[in-house]
């Protein structure tokens, strides 16, 4: 028996779409994967006309296919942004280099400017070196601090109003769910928040971060970039994220297998929160004393991280010599 | 050659250890002693239950936890601790909702236990049994309910919660019971917020995992407060805690037991609250400080302010803000008209928060749900009366 697009009732269904377990034909996916994108960004007034606008890409189905829909809707809608790629190379052999190979073919696609901001350059390590330093225990958090502050500088370099990311629905969802279990309270409130970085606290402003992809599903992701053809790099990172994460990962894909709604369920269940009471201790934004970005102590946390690393490759250079 | 000495109980220094509480090493009696103590503690301190006579209301459905509380409760009441022999002057009643009528349905392994020399010989508290189709004015209606519900997701078992939290509430108001005793542990109250908010129940952060939270019923404005004296304590030591008290052990049958192939092959047979239930446990295991993690974030948490507290006929909680379209309705046409021909024609689609929207959501009948068909008289006179 055929069975019919439950959208349009005219094509024949191509799939189930996984954010609502309903039939669809190809087309009617296409179009509701950009509206909703589109509608995301119109009613969180995300942009507005004459912004600059750099696109974190790295290479992954997330960022290629965000470089393709904000291409078409920047078109389509006349937002009127000026969109550039904004890449890092973490300097992970076999890794990082092979997908940012991908970057430039989006590059020569979308006919954008690129800027790639190396780790090497920017802090003089690259993840292999702290890698081979640290091993594999905490990694994560280094390549996670390194990289954050690496996009501010490219995008300061840019001279950009904003950053747009790929994370996605699923993303914001694990990340509610970590905080919880790690019993980051200050952080809850913000796991699902669209635009991150622009309450300018003190006086001090940062740049504000955007994710278009907030309502969006992975699998949905992976489908467009799939049936639009779109080339990505799809391998998992050298070194794998640690065993916490996973349990969260995989809780997620158990709860959507069960019921489609549950992670925008859970953005929903987010939205609720509010910002911890003034009774709690909240750390207050600052200038770094050596780096001059943003931190919430004195001097902030990739500083903290590179102090240790230097150290370290100081104490091996003496033992050396000795 | 120096003999490793024989570890010791941590808090007596005489027994051999059994269990481990919080990283010490104790044995059977200060176990009990323990467990006895945090009880206590728990209800004067943390529920307030301060005053004589003060009236409890226990609920209990026959598991493990609730088990537990009852026989906690009785030794209090009757000054049968092991240890400290001191009497808390309270006056417990327990309430068991008897489920045999939707379990007979839809579990066939289902046999009917019987509670009663465990309530009246072994515990001594006075109790009160009640049908949970009893509050129907026809019995079948809630049956075909529970079948037009979809099987996967617990939107049965939501659904049959609901309706005993309903009768509940309306018996321990009746019967003048402000205090109502439920009794997850710790681990089960985390388990229970996270398979909430997966729901998109995300205002049940302020009081799902409280000790004593206060709630008010909407229709004459009785204040109520829901105590959860268990909070401190883990699934291991309520397990531990059963095996040397009792030797109760009543058999837990899960409605949805009897599945279709279907849902069997979903994660932990399509129940949200056993997936859940599955992910604590697991953590629980391999990060000891998970369960009091997560209840201590809860504990601090704040909630956005909301324009108005209106609540939800069916789960009595307020109904929370949706803040974008996409939460609720995708741009693909499939689910558009469907939510704007029930919010036009049925009367009570406006007043159904966002969580009991999503587990009537893929029921069949969808129309009757919406308008109340059938349901209790007492669910229908809220809905009637909540703006």
């Amino acid at each position: 028996m055929v069975k019919y697009c439950q959208s349009c009732n005219i094509q024949k269904a191509f799939m189930m779409r996984p954010k609502t377990g309903n039939l669809i034909c190809q087309n009617c996916f296409f179009q509701a994967f950009e509206d909703e994108i589109h509608h995301t960004i119109i009613s969180n007034q995300m942009f507005k006309p004459g912004e600059k606008i750099a696109i974190a890409a790295s290479g992954g189905k997330d960022s290629t296919v965000l470089v393709h829909v904000i291409t078409l809707l920047n078109k389509k809608y006349n937002y009127g942004l000026n969109l550039y790629l904004l890449s890092i190379d973490e300097g992970i052999k076999g890794y990082r280099d092979d997908s940012l190979e991908t970057v430039k073919q989006n590059q020569i696609t979308y006919e954008l400017d690129l800027k790639i901001l190396s780790y090497k350059e920017l802090f003089n390590w690259s993840m292999d070196e702290v890698v081979a330093q640290i091993g594999l225990n905490n990694n994560c958090t280094y390549c996670g601090v390194f990289r954050r502050q690496a996009l501010d500088r490219g995008a300061i370099q840019l001279g950009v109003d904003k950053i747009i990311t790929g994370h996605n629905a699923d993303d914001m969802a694990e990340t509610f769910l970590m905080n919880l279990l790690r019993g980051d309270i200050f952080r809850l409130p913000k796991s699902t928040a669209i635009i991150t970085g622009d309450d300018g606290d003190n006086g001090i402003a940062t740049l504000p971060r955007c994710k278009p992809f907030k309502y969006t599903y992975e699998k949905e992701i992976v489908m467009y970039a799939h049936y639009k053809k779109l080339i990505y790099f799809s391998t998992e990172c050298t070194y794998s994220p640690n065993a916490f994460r996973g349990h969260v990962r995989e809780l997620i894909k158990n709860l959507e297998a069960i019921r489609p709604s549950a992670v925008i369920d859970l953005i929903h269940s987010c939205e609720q929160l509010d910002a911890p009471n003034q009774n709690q201790k909240i750390p207050q934004k600052q200038l770094c004393q050596k780096c001059n970005l943003l931190s919430s102590n004195k001097i902030c946390k990739a500083c903290t991280l590179l102090e240790s690393l230097n150290q370290g490759r100081a104490k091996q250079i003496l033992q050396i010599q000795e | 050659m120096q003999q490793k000495e024989p570890k010791l109980c941590k808090k007596c220094k005489t027994n051999k250890p059994s269990i481990i509480i919080q990283k010490d090493p104790v044995c059977q009696e200060c176990f009990i002693g323990y467990v006895e103590h945090m009880f206590k503690m728990s209800l004067r301190l943390k529920c307030n239950i301060t005053q004589k006579n003060e009236k409890l209301l226990i609920c209990f459905s026959g598991g493990q936890n609730s088990t537990a509380l009852v026989k906690m409760t009785s030794d209090v009441v009757y000054s049968t601790c092991a240890h400290n022999k001191s009497k808390m002057f309270i006056q417990a009643h327990v309430l068991y909702i008897n489920e045999s009528f939707i379990m007979k349905e839809f579990i066939q392994e289902y046999q009917p236990q019987d509670y009663i020399p465990f309530l009246t010989n072994e515990c001594k508290l006075p109790f009160q049994t009640i049908d949970i189709q009893s509050i129907y004015p026809d019995p079948y209606v809630l049956l075909q309910q529970l079948h037009n519900l979809s099987e996967f997701g617990s939107s049965r078992e939501d659904f049959v919660r609901l309706i005993k939290l309903h009768i509940i509430y309306d018996y321990a108001i009746k019967n003048g019971f402000q205090n109502i005793c439920f009794g997850q542990n710790g681990q089960r109250l985390a388990a229970d917020l996270f398979s909430q908010l997966s729901k998109g129940r995300g205002l049940s952060l302020q009081s799902a995992t409280k000790y004593n939270y206060s709630f008010v019923y909407p229709i004459n404005q009785n204040k109520l407060q829901i105590l959860h004296p268990l909070k401190d304590l883990l699934n291991k030591d309520i397990l531990y805690y059963l095996r040397l008290k009792s030797n109760i052990n009543f058999p837990n049958f899960i409605l949805g037991q009897h599945l279709s192939h279907a849902v069997k092959n979903k994660p932990a047979n399509g129940n949200i609250d056993h997936l859940l239930e599955q992910f604590i446990d697991k953590l629980q295991e391999g990060f000891p400080s998970t369960t009091f993690t997560v209840l201590s974030s809860a504990d601090k948490i704040t909630l956005k302010p909301l324009l108005q507290q209106n609540y939800c006929p069916l789960c009595l909680e307020i109904r929370d803000q949706v803040y974008n379209r996409l939460e609720v309705e995708t741009l693909d046409n499939s689910n558009q008209q469907l939510i704007n021909h029930l919010r036009n024609n049925t009367k009570y689609y406006n007043k159904i928060c966002f969580t009991c929207n999503r587990m009537l959501q893929s029921a069949r009948e969808l129309e009757k749900f919406y308008n109340l068909q059938g349901f209790p008289p007492l669910i229908i006179q809220l809905a009637d009366l909540i703006q």
